[in-house]
């Protein structure tokens, strides 16, 4: 028993004297004018001294950062995703601390951390450096006929590399394609706004959870731009009035979660949309009645009051910069409830 | 010996069990809004803008979203107050920084919040000072805490001058050099189309509406690229109008370079298409030598003076940001992996007049980046840990106080 402890004991102490002085020291970070500097432990500790360059060896150097990786990723070594991650961190870490060997490195440190896993571990590390020859190499220059076939070619590589692990690697992309294509049959389908919005909150759940949804949510904002950006949804709100309009808006938001306070906050802004949109509007239409009689100097004068007249000194500034720029922002046509 | 045995015994149980620190970022006090720059998008095939190479955000972290591709450097309460939107991927910035100054309003009104962090990459740069701008006339008051670009052009760059000189126009066709298509179709939309492949994909079917490639690359010369066409384009008349006083509490800027050996192949292929590698680390006023950018040259194209796209003298805006890369770290009580620091960079000053920084802040090294143009977003190869270095970025945001 105690010749078992002591053995471990100067196991770890020996680990921890090679990490101490073999991996490298944190460098202080430069202190500007008011710059950050890191709240970890390790920011105040001294270099590590000469004395430890006798260890310096790439042996006692795996071994640290073997004992390291493995207390960091055992729990989750299992899965797919964070084996590519640990080997991602250690092709990094090598790249910079053995530029010559780090590929050999990297295999000699997998199998120290994970003996049990060497064998899926240096399958994956080949896998992800062919995958990323090729996607640095040949995907950039091969040609497609559409973003389909491109797509189609991201995925049947991936496939061949990895398996049916390429779902779980690539997993949040699939999600946000599925959704993108969900939300591409909903704008398809003749449904009304006020059903098309049910559906949308379903999928919605089904998809991300509930995590999206409230005025704190994940990317709230966003996937309320996305519905109300669709084509069916756009052209019912423009047809109804204002009024409509409001209601329409104010329900969806509520059905996403937003609470009273944001409600307010967001009819205000559709409020100054709409009124800024009308100006843009009645200012185009008198912009051009203005080009058909003046001309020169006499136009230039008379397009900046009107322009002032018509949103304020401030706002006419950036219509002004945008028109010399070749930018009519009333050319385009609004979003309602985006912009 | 007794005493000693269990010293050891409690030594070696405290170093086996002791935990791996992974440090996370300090959640900012405002959120944080990614810009993306040209031909970009939130998410398209294979990778997030801001993401790593697996197709993850830089936004997610582990604990919000209990997915396995996740921010393990930041705190659950980051992921909601981190936002990236989508502006139209390829026009000058005066439509798309109003794009981003809508979203960033729409965001605004759902969250409540009073202020934003904007932080963009490339052309996202020039967008986020438009919305700063925006806001301050929007509210009376200025809205944005940090301000930070990203590998941004902000002085222009000879990449995009080179390729007007040789897709000269013609009216409004883009490649009057191009042969016709035997087809009779035009030519451009070939040569736009690969153009945006070598880049990403822009072809996803969202705000195609919009798109104007002769706009967004003439925003990226510093000069008006044609003074008889009517309007007047270009970087320097932007950053006349949109430059960075009095609209956010912060300024900086981490600015990239890399070798030519190591830049990704795409941007190695764009220099051969267009027979150019800029020397962009030297100093002089305006676009003196009319390569499009200002400044000039030091007389060698192979000392790290650009990214691959754009030159080190075109990217500082405000403070200069470094960034340092810290790896495992051991001490007696336990290994862990320090989060990646940022810093102010005391030497190159602020540069408060975009148009006319000095020559040491065009021409120092000093705290510059070494990664390409690509590197910082999620296109690989590369040896950066993206969710790190926005982890860094965002505990850098935090400790200024925004």
């Amino acid at each position: 028993m105690n010749s078992r402890l002591v053995a471990v004991a100067v196991i770890a102490l020996l680990m921890t004297m090679a990490a101490l002085y073999l991996l490298p020291s944190r460098q202080d970070p430069q202190q500007g004018d008011s710059g950050f500097s890191s709240t970890s432990p390790a920011a105040t500790d001294s270099a590590p001294s000469s004395a430890g360059a006798a260890l310096q060896t790439p042996e006692t150097q795996n071994a640290a950062i073997a004992a390291a990786v493995r207390e960091k990723y055992l729990s989750r070594i299992g899965d797919a995703v964070w084996q590519i991650k640990l080997i991602d961190h250690l092709i990094n870490l090598m790249k910079k601390l053995d530029p010559e060997n780090w590929l050999a490195r990297v295999e000699q440190i997998l199998a120290l951390a994970f003996p049990e896993f060497v064998d899926q571990l240096l399958e994956r590390l080949s896998a992800m450096l062919r995958y990323e020859d090729w996607l640095a190499n040949t995907f950039p220059f091969m040609s497609f006929q559409s973003p389909d076939d491109r797509y189609q070619a991201l995925w049947t590589t991936r496939r061949a590399l990895f398996g049916e692990d390429a779902e779980v690697i690539w997993a949040a992309e699939l999600v946000d394609r599925r959704f993108r294509e969900q939300l591409g049959a909903l704008d398809d389908s003749s449904v009304p706004m006020t059903g098309k919005v049910g559906q949308y909150i379903d999928l919605l759940r089904d998809t991300y959870g509930d995590k999206v949804f409230g005025s704190q949510g994940y990317n709230t904002t966003q996937f309320m731009g996305d519905f109300l950006q669709l084509e069916s949804v756009q052209k019912e709100l423009r047809s109804a009035d204002p009024v409509q309009q409001g209601e329409l808006l104010r329900t969806f938001r509520q059905q996403m979660g937003l609470d009273e306070a944001a409600l307010a906050r967001w009819d205000e802004l559709d409020a100054q949309r709409r009124e800024h949109r009308l100006s843009g509007e009645d200012y185009m239409a008198a912009r051009q009645t203005l080009a058909e009689t003046l001309s020169g100097e006499a136009l230039e004068q008379a397009i900046q009051q009107l322009q002032i007249d018509h949103f304020g000194e401030e706002e006419a500034r950036f219509i002004r910069n945008e028109e010399a720029s070749g930018v009519f922002r009333f050319q385009q046509s609004q979003i309602i409830g985006v912009n | 010996m007794s005493f000693i045995r269990t010293s050891l015994a409690a030594l070696a149980a405290l170093v086996m069990t002791s935990p791996v620190y992974a440090e996370q970022a300090q959640v900012t006090r405002y959120p944080v809004v990614l810009a993306h720059g040209m031909a970009g998008w939130d998410s398209i095939g294979g990778y997030h803008y801001f993401g790593n190479d697996w197709g993850d955000s830089v936004g997610d972290s582990c604990q919000f979203l209990e997915i396995n591709g996740c921010n393990e450097w930041i705190k659950g309460s980051q992921s909601p107050k981190t936002v990236a939107f989508q502006v139209t991927s390829l026009n000058n910035s005066e439509v798309r920084g109003n794009e981003l100054f809508n979203q960033v309003l729409s965001f605004m009104a759902t969250t409540g919040y009073s202020h934003v962090n904007l932080v963009g990459h490339s052309q996202g740069g020039f967008d986020i000072r438009k919305v700063a701008h925006r806001l301050k006339a929007h509210y009376g008051q200025a809205r944005v805490g940090a301000m930070i670009s990203i590998s941004s052009p902000h002085r222009g760059t000879p990449y995009a001058k080179r390729i007007l000189d040789l897709y000269a126009r013609n009216g409004t066709a883009f490649c009057r050099a191009l042969p016709p298509n035997p087809d009779g179709s035009d030519p451009c939309v070939g040569a736009i189309a690969n153009i945006g492949d070598l880049l990403f994909d822009f072809a996803t079917g969202r705000s195609t509406e919009s798109n104007d490639i002769i706009a967004a690359v003439l925003q990226l010369v510093h000069e008006d690229y044609d003074a008889n066409d009517g309007v007047v384009t270009g970087a320097k008349a932007f950053n006349q109008n949109y430059n960075v006083a009095g609209v956010a509490s912060y300024v900086g800027s981490i600015i990239t370079r890399q070798d030519d050996l190591s830049l990704n192949p795409v941007l190695g292929t764009i220099h051969a298409i267009i027979g150019l590698n800029a020397d962009g680390d030297g100093y002089c006023v305006g676009d003196c030598n009319n390569d499009g950018a200002a400044g000039q040259g030091d007389g060698s194209i192979y000392d790290m003076d650009d990214d691959g796209l754009v030159g080190l003298n075109s990217q500082q805006m405000g403070y200069r940001i470094k960034y340092t890369e810290d790896d495992w770290t051991c001490r007696w009580y336990g290994c862990w992996d320090p989060l990646d620091t940022m810093t102010q960079v005391s030497g190159t000053g602020y540069v408060s007049d975009i148009n006319n920084p000095s020559s040491t802040q065009m021409t120092s090294h000093e705290g510059a980046m070494s990664q390409d143009h690509l590197d910082v977003i999620s296109i690989g190869p590369d040896t950066l840990d993206e969710f790190e270095v926005y982890a860094g970025l965002f505990n850098f945001i935090y400790a200024k106080g925004y």
